[in-house]
């Protein structure tokens, strides 16, 4: 009997947490909303907060085209990107963006950083993309990369997966100007599970890695979800969605032998939190949301304790 | 035991009805034309001069008048110069005023941050700024500032006082909420009296004005609270402000508060300087030999390479 209350007591907890983060995500989404619609255009006087977005092994022309749209004045969206190995995409972002080299010298603010080339924008309309040929070592070296190049003080590091929301980065400037997040080294989402780092904590920290969180002083943690990450590493997925299917087929043949209302008790919490996951990426995305969607968002609620590690995707 | 089951499982099964009914509920609201659209072409007819329109708008249950309320404030402060006295005849015939001043009371946090908002775009004359100081002195931030705006747009004569009375000092985003008060005209773009003023709330309301609407002629002033301010965030924001403008910083005054800030904030300010398309020469008059080397390369990445590399195109 107090085996059955433990269990009952530890998947209502479960629940508890579950439908705390849901509604957490859900307010923090709505109120994002309500903010962004009053300032609309005063993104330039936002308390002169800047944002360098920088892409790691993202060669995509529409990914890149996306990134460049968010409408917020102090931004610039940084591509690292490998020539000889991506030589094919390089070429084509390019010409697409009609990117002239420039002169680039090491700030050595970052001495282990190498840069082979620069290149900015000969159009107007992508003054704010900046492509830079560095040699790949791996995904740290490449955001390291683009911190030398980076203007702004604040960087958001994004993978190949990763879309940012509408309005993300007025988002992220509201944040930090209005509450006491504005000296913090680090901002995460517990949503999305992305960074914004202060730049200059990033170069007393002598660049990114996997333990840059627990290097940089003080961090916050918020709710708003920054990027939407649409196929994240599909491999992993069905690694983890065969582990979860066998654990749980395991679960219901031993049913039999154990008890069959605690497997449908587990069931029924796994519901609750498909359900919230459901919910969350109805109100998080304007368009129609896919199985992928809700898997990812499962997986964020579900997640009660975040790797403290650091990685992109 | 059964019993045990019986409510956790009765629990979970409401859990996920409850979100499974949200989650339709946003769905269909989203797919179905929301009566805040209607209303808002209706307002805008209203306001074309068509007076007779006035009055067939209806609003009889509470979640049309707070659609209605909604459209009106979304057409206010999207609009310019608007003719007050329709919507003031609107707001009095459904009593609009009234039922959000009710409303305001019954709801907590964001929420009533917004219905703050919203009552702060209703011409009224039932309503005093008195009924809203309450709400100015909240511990929640959103409420605070959504009462400010209320206040001041109900009696903009006074919103000087308003501001210098404030007990607590305005983010940066709060002051881009009150910038939009004066987009729409409710408040006068007069900087003058704000940068001459010794409150740090009003100075920098007048910065951000001069900043946001490109007040060239307002650089003396501004020379001069360099001069005569001894605050730090003042100061530094003063001399982002004179470089937004693209004006000359070679000042003396300006060399010595660069000299008392941070490294960091030299560098940033560097990087800010070089962005806005300052010279070498002129970078060089304001900073140490060390910040001018990391500024010349930094200017020097705006300029095209004409060596050609090995590694480059």
């Amino acid at each position: 009997m107090i085996a059955y209350i433990l269990i009952y007591s530890l998947l209502l907890l479960l629940i508890a947490i579950v439908l705390f983060r849901t509604i957490k995500i859900v307010r923090a989404i709505e109120h994002q909303t309500l903010l962004g619609d009053d300032i609309t255009g005063c993104g330039e006087s936002l308390g002169f907060i800047g944002c360098s977005v920088v892409c790691t092994s993202v060669s995509d022309l529409q990914q890149v085209s996306r990134l460049l749209g968010q409408e917020y004045g102090r931004y610039e969206v940084i591509v690292v990107l490998d020539s000889s190995l991506h030589a094919e995409a390089f070429d084509s972002l390019v010409r697409h963006f009609r990117m002239v080299r420039v002169n680039c010298t090491s700030t050595q603010e970052l001495p282990s950083v190498h840069i082979e080339n620069l290149y900015r924008s000969r159009q107007r309309s992508y003054r704010r993309l900046i492509l830079v040929d560095a040699p790949y070592r791996s995904v740290y070296d490449d955001l390291n990369a683009g911190v030398v190049v980076a203007s702004y003080d604040h960087i958001l590091p994004i993978g190949s997966s990763a879309t940012l929301r509408p309005r993300a980065i007025e988002n992220l400037a509201i944040i930090l100007c209005s509450s006491k997040a504005r000296n913090c080294a680090w901002i995460r989402s517990r949503s999305s599970h992305d960074c914004l780092f202060l730049r200059n904590a990033i170069i007393d920290a002598g660049g990114f890695s996997c333990d840059v969180l627990q290097r940089c002083a003080e961090g916050y943690y918020t709710y708003s979800p920054i990027a939407d990450h649409t196929q994240t590493r599909r491999v992993k997925f069905s690694l983890r969605t065969t582990i979860i299917c066998a654990s749980f087929t395991l679960l219901l043949v031993s049913s039999a032998t154990l008890d069959v209302l605690v497997t449908i008790s587990i069931l029924l919490a796994a519901g609750v939190a498909w359900t919230s996951a459901k919910y969350v990426a109805t109100i998080a995305k304007e368009t129609n949301c896919s199985a992928w969607d809700i898997i990812y968002l499962f997986r964020k609620i579900v997640d009660i304790f975040p790797a403290r590690k650091f990685s992109v995707s | 035991m059964n019993l045990l089951f019986f409510i956790y499982a009765s629990l979970t099964l409401a859990i996920i009805l409850c979100l499974t009914v949200s989650t339709h509920k946003t769905r269909s609201a989203r797919h179905n034309p929301s009566p805040r659209d209607l209303y808002i072409r209706q307002i805008t007819t209203l306001l074309a001069h068509d007076n007779d329109s006035g009055e067939r708008i209806r609003a009889r249950s509470a979640r049309s008048r707070l659609a209605l309320a909604e459209a009106i404030h979304l057409v206010v402060s999207h609009t310019y110069g608007n003719q007050t006295e329709e919507l003031m005849a609107l707001v009095e015939r459904l009593r609009l005023d009234r039922f959000l001043m009710r409303r305001i009371r019954l709801c907590r946090g964001s929420r009533r941050a917004h219905l703050l908002l919203i009552m702060s775009a209703l011409p009224t004359r039932h309503y005093s700024s008195q009924h809203f100081m309450r709400y100015a002195n909240s511990s929640n931030s959103d409420i605070r500032n959504s009462a400010l705006l209320a206040i001041m747009a109900i009696n903009p004569i006074s919103a000087i006082q308003t501001i210098a009375s404030l007990q607590y000092e305005l983010s940066p985003f709060d002051i881009a909420r009150i910038l939009t008060l004066l987009r729409r005209g409710v408040l006068p773009i007069a900087y003058e009296p704000l940068l001459g003023n010794d409150n740090r709330n009003l100075r920098m309301l007048g910065l951000a004005i001069v900043r946001t609407f490109g007040i060239e002629i307002a650089e003396k002033r501004l020379h001069n609270i360099i001069l005569s301010e001894s605050r730090h965030p003042i100061i530094s924001e003063t001399i982002y402000t004179l470089a937004s403008l693209g004006r000359p910083l070679h000042h003396a005054r300006i060399r010595q508060c660069l000299g008392q800030m941070s490294e960091c904030d030299r560098r940033s300010l560097c990087r800010h300087l070089s962005r806005e398309g300052y010279s070498l020469g002129a970078v060089k008059a304001i900073f140490s030999q060390t910040e001018s080397r990391y500024a010349e390369t930094l200017i020097n990445s705006y300029k095209r390479a004409l060596v050609r590399t090995s590694a480059s195109q």
